[in-house]
């Protein structure tokens, strides 16, 4: 009996220690495993640290040079490369694993220094010329440089005196590098006039032009969104809240038999913002000709100015319509209203009007200096031309009377914009067509 | 004491056999059903296509079609019929499913690259909010991706370091459903209910002295704050 129960007790002890012993190797393993992978992340992170000092160095470089380059060629050149390098150093930026409010602010100074490279490069190239303002502005875009660079390079020497700058502080959180450059303090006040490119920061505030009229109740607002979708299509409505952009609104839900409908109106003359809606379209009823055709008049009836279809997508039997305003035979392009049909029965669950409601105003269009026939003769020779017809079309912060011609080659189809006024070509969209239905690119 | 000693080992092991799966769980097996979509419904496809039990071509999207020839394929074979495509049924097509769905973006027209991306953050971010919400949150990317405090791309703000909590945790890896697909690219067309925030959070769970309490809330929508 003792003999067994000893005979079992090495055996239990035989198999713990084996399970001890696979355990630890195992732990080894796992352990080997888990120093590779922080080897290869703290390498990543390391790569796109000095990738990014690297590039601020160039771009630091040829901001000193652009200022005193002699001739627009070389300007255009060093511009162009300052660009280029802030594109570059954006994406090694925000591999960075410091907090985002910091990194924040390296991506706008990025951003904002590569923005301002190509809108004067875009001057230079359409002929123009720097003013002395442009140049103080690179000089000052330069100084911020020095700044931030001074303090990457303390970064460096850190890195190379052995301390570890992705080390983690008490709470877990990276200690970032970038946090110790004072990123706040190169921030640098920008010449609106001078600078109002896609990335300025007059873009974050959106003001709606085309809201007019007194401000509306929320009982008015009920009544407004219920006549909007159709009163008959409403089982029951409700006012969900009140939203602050981009204007005061009232956030209204309203079921109906396609599912249910989100409106936001604003305040102030009780305008339909956006309208969504949460629901199944199961199946294609109706031709999507048919349904562009739905939704224009759709616009018509509800009090909308003329408009003229741009393009349209289908995506889950949902059919997306991009109309543009249309003056006097003229489409308005920054005027955009998309109009979101149910392919299942056919009425109306979308709408966004922010385009529309932020730029539509009556414009004075002035007689184009061009004529059709001279915007024509512009066209690249290898394109025949369907039509021509006028536009107005974005251009930087303002706007551009353009000739848009229809034309093709190789039955690929284009849209190409010629400014009325100058001749200039503006832009080239390729037409894309399938069963989903007609963009550009 | 015999029986106290094999009771004993056989805990032992089953302790060690827990803490085992505990610490490194298996990862979740891919099952596809009505309503999937990507590269792996278009695998499955392509080999129902190939094996004669459906027609046409294979779109990635996992329909009443699809369903009804996987059945067939299960009665064939032997399998539980359920009309799923699970671990068993796929191995049996000789189809290996990747859970990872950046591996391979949907084969279809429809879903560009971005807008599956953008679909997987507002699955893994917002499935448990309304449709607004769900649109909101992939607004708020886009929002990000047209700001200068930002990256320029879609990827690239998705995946900047630290941006979003389902990037870290792995949850952005999940199929997103077709109602995240559609909140996406209604986004994309421009639809924007937060009005050009930048910023979202979970009032709930957020800590009370995180920064993003001093950004300003422009609207509320579900769980979420919306922030500029």
């Amino acid at each position: 009996m003792t003999i067994k129960r000893m005979r079992m007790l090495a055996a239990a002890v035989a198999v713990l220690t084996a399970l001890a012993v696979a355990l630890t190797i195992y732990a080894r393993a796992q352990a080997e495993k888990i120093d590779a992978l922080q080897n290869a992340i703290s390498a990543s992170y390391e790569r796109a640290f000095y990738e990014t000092a690297s590039l601020m160095n160039g771009i630091e470089i040829n901001l000193e040079k652009a200022q005193v380059a002699g001739s627009d060629a070389h300007r255009r050149a060093l511009l162009n490369e300052i660009d280029r390098d802030a594109m570059s150093a954006q994406n090694n930026l925000a591999a960075l694993p410091a907090s985002l409010s910091v990194i924040s602010e390296a991506l706008k100074f990025v951003n904002q220094t590569g923005d301002i490279a190509a809108v004067l490069c875009g001057r230079l190239n359409e002929g123009g010329s720097l003013t002395p303002e442009d140049v103080e502005l690179l000089a000052r875009l330069h100084g911020a440089c020095v700044n931030v660079n001074d303090l990457i390079d303390g970064v460096i020497r850190d890195i190379e005196q052995g301390l570890d700058p992705l080390s983690e502080t008490a709470d877990g959180a990276p200690v970032a590098q970038v946090e110790r450059v004072k990123l706040r303090e190169v921030e640098i006040d920008y010449p609106i006039l001078l600078y109002d490119g896609p990335f300025s920061d007059g873009r974050g505030e959106t003001a709606l032009k085309a809201l007019g009229g007194p401000e509306i109740t929320p009982e008015q607002a009920l009544a407004a969104a219920r006549a909007f979708v159709g009163e008959d299509r409403v089982i029951e409505a409700r006012l969900a809240g009140e939203g602050s952009v981009p204007a005061p609104s009232y956030e209204i839900n309203l079921s109906t038999g396609d599912g249910l409908i989100s409106l936001a109106l604003s305040k102030q003359g009780g305008q339909v913002i956006y309208m969504m809606v949460e629901g199944a379209a199961r199946r294609a009823a109706f031709s999507q000709a048919a349904l562009i055709d739905m939704a224009a008049s759709f616009l018509k009836n509800r009090g909308y100015p003329p408009v003229a279809v741009s393009y349209w997508a289908a995506f889950d039997n949902y059919l997306t319509v991009n109309f543009a305003a249309v003056q006097d035979g003229v489409v308005l392009y920054p005027d955009l209203i998309k109009v979101q049909m149910s392919m299942e029965s056919g009425l109306p669950v979308g709408l966004e009007a922010v385009n529309y409601l932020s730029n539509h105003v009556e414009r004075s269009l002035p007689e184009p200096a061009l004529s059709e026939e001279a915007a024509r003769e512009r066209l690249n020779g290898a394109l025949s031309v369907e039509r021509g017809r006028l536009c107005v079309v974005p251009r930087g912060s303002g706007e551009a009377l353009a000739w848009e011609f229809a034309a093709s080659a190789d039955d690929v189809r284009y849209l190409v914009y010629i400014d009325a006024a100058t001749g200039e070509e503006l832009n080239i969209y390729r037409v894309v067509e399938d069963e989903n239905g007609q963009l550009v690119i | 004491m015999k029986k106290q000693i094999v009771l004993l080992t056989a805990l032992f092991a089953l302790a060690i056999a827990l803490s085992f799966s505990v610490l490194f769980p298996a990862r979740a097996a891919v099952v596809l059903e009505v309503g999937s979509r990507g590269a792996n419904v278009t695998k499955v496809q392509q080999r129902l296509i190939q094996f004669g039990y459906l027609k046409g071509v294979a779109d990635g999207r996992y329909g009443e079609a699809t369903r009804d020839a996987v059945i067939l394929f299960q009665k064939r074979n032997g399998l539980t019929v359920d009309g799923r495509v699970g671990p068993a049924t796929a191995a049996a097509l000789g189809v290996s499913l990747s859970s990872q769905a950046s591996a391979a973006v949907s084969a279809t027209a429809s879903v560009s690259s971005d807008q599956y991306l953008l679909a997987r953050l507002v699955y893994a971010e917002a499935r448990g909010e309304s449709y607004k919400g769900k649109v909101a949150v992939a607004a708020v990317v886009l929002n990000r991706v047209s700001s200068s405090s930002f990256p320029n791309t879609i990827s690239g703000v998705i995946y900047q370091q630290g941006a979003f909590e389902s990037v870290s945790n792995g949850a952005i890896n999940l199929s997103p459903d077709s109602d995240s697909l559609r909140a996406a690219k209604e986004a994309m067309n421009g639809w924007d209910p937060t009005g050009g925030c930048l910023y979202f959070y979970n009032a709930s769970t957020v800590s009370s002295g995180s920064w993003i309490l001093s950004r300003t809330v422009k609207t509320v929508i579900g769980n979420h704050c919306f922030a500029m």
